[in-house]
């Protein structure tokens, strides 16, 4: 009896511990969000929300999908340009094709956005200087930087809770976390291959182990080839420096301007060890685009990983990890074999 | 065989602008003739309409040979151009420059032979600047940049020679030395040529003939050996207005009166 | 005659083949000396003969290749615009190549051949277009070649900026700058095989005219007057330098610098100029750009844009040059 109580003390006081614990940046500690709340974006900066936005924009396809995730496609009044290149939109949420653009990832259409009254407009970090002037508008812009799994995680909660979508947010966060921790315990001690990106402009362009491109490959338990090179961009290499690492699976970038077959039928590079086994592919983007730091991408980290090792996670396997996804936040029936 | 030019009714055209008008003039080999002439009475005009680089109507025929009709490399086998300065933007060999008068004879793709080159240093000796032959154009003195000029042009083996104010960069005793060499290649070499000139009183030294030039015409000729003192002053003051004609040691010197 | 040029040659061709057996010994992939032995004995394994005839053998003919194309036509443009400023740049063979590679990138899909042959074709005809308003401009003489250049340049400047304003920032600008920093990663024994020819057949002509071309050295009357047909000779003189140019750059992308700074290391070292100086100016221009090139490819696993190299190597030994005050010949 008595060590009954003690271990019932211990865990009150555990639990009690937990949630008086000081929050994290972004971490979220209740289930609605109170307005009118500061926020801290993606910049640093210090948002005020006053209430529940009722018109959003998003002037970044990453933003977007996510908005699309959380379930508020109905709040999005403003989109980025040229929203027809992604399958997504097509596929769960056909109403946002109509919507107004408002600018590229280098140019925002600064009239298109106060001409939409926004209550909350979200924007990638690198318009920082039209951010800067929105403000000094009085328009509400949260700066979102999803460079690697953290900082997606990250900006996730940053949306949710300015959303009142918290519960949505967490659970998107879990099930990318869950599917994480899947290929760890699946691929647990797995002898790693090794993997060469070819870039989406260029075959011989390919990322470094700075790039958000790295991190898609070891979460699937690859070796980048490249992770020697430092750049914080895409960089140019060599046949030669590409037959000196000899990979064992060459993978395209989804956007790739050249084919599966130029790269199987390039003579400088038949002796290395991915041609020689027909081992190259291509990042799927029928749905969306994997290999970018948008909210689904582990699910690029998973179709690597399926196809690196196929015996221990075949693209059945994949296929229903992904429906899962898909159906539980888009609302959408996919099949990445079509 | 005796070398001679003959211009009839030419009219030159620069610009549009009709310069010259109705010239005509004959000169035979080893002549050595000037044009003069105050600023703008289109003496350069007509050196440059007889080379053929600008617009002309009319006849001008050197020993039969129609040259408005000859083409650029034809032409320059029978004449010859020297202009007041020859600049140029980067060093180059004294030889390489008098080599370039071969390029007339020379097909499109020919290249110099040792023969041609030594023909060179020859004529180099004979104006006596064989000693520059290796040495940059560009650090010659006026007076050695001009007679490697000349020497390129007697290279070029032009029966009528042009030269527009070849002498005007210079001082009055290099002068002196280029127009006597110039004379003395003329007869050895059985060249005639045309110059333009500013002092009368060089054209009286060392000319043969003087074209008088005024508002693109040619008003009088001065034959220096045969017109008397009185002649050539009357033909002079047409141009220069109050001038006075002195005599010395042969020679005849214009003054202002 | 002046020993000087003779010997110059003779420096410069063995500082060339020097380089060129460096050039062979060095790259990502590794060969020693033993092997490159083996491979030309052909008793080395097949991996290494490919690495060899395939990718090193090819880019080292092409990069000793291009700086000579491009410093023998530095030369030959400062002779015939008496202007020691003048490069490949001004007569619109390098802004119309990257007009043209950019339309490619952006409107073509981009791929290696297709790139290849609209760069060639831009720089064509941004050469002709030159040409042709040089022809019907009223004053017929070198300054409406270099107006029309600058026109041409204007124009072909603006395509650029339309083109990289509509390419997808993603991918399309970046390959953009690649091209237009010059790179020799992409070369191969196939893509080489294109260019050679062209490039040689024209350097060849352009060497046939070097009579020509040093009497356009002196003012268009003294050159007409004796006997080069300047309305007829120039026009060809620089559509052959476009042609050898335009094949060079078409596969590698601009490369800056060499085709400035070749001519004037040669004048500096030895003072005259002739064509035996601009066969000299080549032969700088191979050495300089072959240097650049294995240090681009061997420093790092990533590829360094060689423009970036040949304006670092270069500037250097021509301030080196210039501080010395006694000539080398």
């Amino acid at each position: 009896m008595k060590k009954t109580i003690l271990a019932f003390t211990l865990v009150i006081i555990l639990f009690l511990g937990g949630c008086l614990a000081p929050s994290k940046k972004g971490e979220v500690e209740t289930e609605n969000t109170s307005y009118p709340l500061i926020i801290t974006d993606q910049l640093g900066r210090e948002v005020t929300i006053e209430e529940e936005p009722e018109r959003i924009v998003s002037g970044y396809y990453i933003s977007t999908s996510l908005l699309i995730a959380l379930d508020l496609q109905d709040q999005i009044v403003g989109i980025e340009n040229k929203p027809e290149k992604r399958p997504i939109y097509k596929l769960a949420a056909p109403r946002l094709l109509q919507r107004p653009n408002v600018g590229t990832m280098k140019e925002l259409n600064m009239e298109m956005v106060l001409e939409l009254e926004p209550d909350l407009v979200i924007l990638p970090v690198k318009l920082k200087d039209n951010i800067e002037a929105l403000e000094e508008l009085g328009i509400k812009v949260i700066a979102v930087n999803p460079e690697n799994s953290d900082l997606i995680n990250e900006m996730i909660a940053i949306i949710s809770k300015a959303t009142n979508t918290i519960d949505r947010g967490d659970r998107l966060v879990e099930a990318i976390d869950r599917y994480t921790k899947k290929l760890g315990t699946l691929l647990d001690g797995i002898d790693e291959k090794t993997v060469y990106l070819g870039g989406n402009s260029e075959f011989l362009n390919t990322a470094g182990s700075k790039m958000y491109q790295d991190t898609l490959i070891t979460l699937a338990r690859g070796k980048n080839v490249a992770t020697e090179i430092e750049d914080s961009y895409w960089v140019n290499v060599s046949y030669e420096q590409l037959l000196k690492w000899d990979p064992d699976v060459i993978i395209l970038a989804s956007e790739a301007e050249y084919s599966k077959d130029d790269v199987l039928n390039d003579t400088a590079i038949r002796d290395i060890k991915a041609v020689k086994n027909k081992a190259v592919e291509v990042i799927p983007n029928n749905i969306e685009a994997w290999d970018s730091p948008v909210p689904s991408s582990v699910l690029g980290s998973l179709w690597m990983a399926s196809v690196l090792y196929p015996d221990k996670y075949s693209n059945e396997e994949f296929n229903l990890d992904v429906q899962e996804f898909y159906s539980t936040f888009y609302n959408i029936e996919v099949n990445v074999n079509e | 065989m005796r070398n001679e030019l003959e211009i009839r009714n030419l009219d030159v055209f620069y610009k549009k602008r009709h310069i010259v008008k109705n010239i005509g003039l004959t000169m035979g080999t080893k002549e050595f003739n000037a044009l003069l002439g105050r600023n703008g009475c289109g003496k350069t005009t007509l050196l440059k309409g007889i080379l053929g680089l600008i617009k002309t109507e009319g006849n001008i025929l050197l020993n039969g040979a129609s040259i408005p009709t000859l083409g650029v490399k034809e032409k320059a086998k029978s004449i010859g151009y020297i202009s007041q300065r020859t600049d140029v933007t980067y060093s180059i060999g004294v030889k390489d420059l008098i080599l370039m008068g071969l390029n007339p004879h020379l097909g499109t793709f020919e290249q110099i032979d040792k023969h041609q080159e030594l023909k060179v240093i020859d004529i180099a000796k004979e104006l006596g600047i064989e000693k520059f032959l290796n040495k940059d154009y560009l650090t010659l003195s006026e007076g050695q940049k001009q007679l490697v000029i000349i020497a390129r042009a007697i290279v070029q083996d032009a029966s009528l020679l042009l030269l527009d104010e070849p002498d005007s960069a210079m001082d009055f005793v290099v002068r002196h030395i280029i127009l006597q060499k110039l004379k003395e290649i003329l007869i050895l070499h059985n060249k005639m040529a045309l110059i333009t000139m500013h002092d009368p009183n060089f054209a009286l030294s060392y000319c043969d003939n003087i074209f008088l030039m005024k508002d693109g015409g040619l008003l009088e000729t001065i034959r220096v050996k045969e017109d008397g003192i009185k002649e050539i002053k009357r033909k002079l003051r047409l141009i220069y207005g109050e001038i006075d004609l002195i005599e010395y040691k042969g020679s005849f010197y214009m003054v202002k009166a | 005659m002046n020993k000087g040029p003779r010997n110059g040659i003779f420096g410069f061709s063995v500082l060339l083949g020097f380089l060129c057996i460096i050039s062979f010994r060095v790259g990502r992939y590794e060969m020693n000396t033993g092997d490159i032995f083996r491979v030309l004995t052909r008793t080395a394994s097949p991996m290494k003969m490919n690495v060899f005839f395939n990718l090193r053998l090819p880019r080292t003919i092409l990069v000793m290749l291009a700086g000579f194309t491009l410093a023998y036509v530095g030369s030959i443009l400062q002779t015939i615009f008496k202007n020691p400023l003048a490069a490949p740049e001004i007569i619109g063979v390098s802004s119309g190549a990257s007009a043209g590679a950019a339309f490619s990138i952006v409107a073509l899909g981009g791929g290696f051949y297709v790139t290849m042959a609209s760069a060639f074709i831009g720089a064509i005809l941004a050469l002709g277009m030159s040409l042709l308003i040089a022809s019907k401009s009223n004053q017929k003489s070198l300054a409406s070649f270099v107006l029309s250049g600058i026109a041409v340049n204007a124009l072909a400047q603006s395509a650029i900026m339309f083109l990289k304003m509509a390419a997808d920032p993603e991918r399309q600008l970046a390959s953009i700058e690649f091209w237009m920093m010059g790179g020799f990663n992409t070369i191969t024994a196939s893509k080489v095989r294109l260019v050679i020819p062209i490039t040689l057949i024209a350097l060849f002509f352009l060497i046939l005219y070097r009579r020509q071309i040093e009497i356009l050295s002196l003012k268009d009357d003294e050159a007409r007057a004796l006997g080069v047909n300047i309305k007829r000779i120039r026009p060809i003189i620089l559509m052959l330098c476009s042609i050898a140019v335009a094949s060079i750059v078409s596969v590698s992308g601009l490369v800056s610098f060499i085709g400035l700074i070749g001519p004037h290391l040669s004048r500096l070292i030895v003072k005259r100029n002739s064509s035996r100086v601009w066969m000299i100016s080549g032969l700088i221009g191979s050495s300089l750009l072959l240097i650049s090139d294995i240090i681009a490819r061997s420093i790092s696993a990533s590829e360094i844009p060689i423009s970036i190299c040949t304006s670092f190597i270069g500037a250097p030994v021509l301030i080196y040059l210039m501080m010395r005050k006694e000539h080398l010949v």
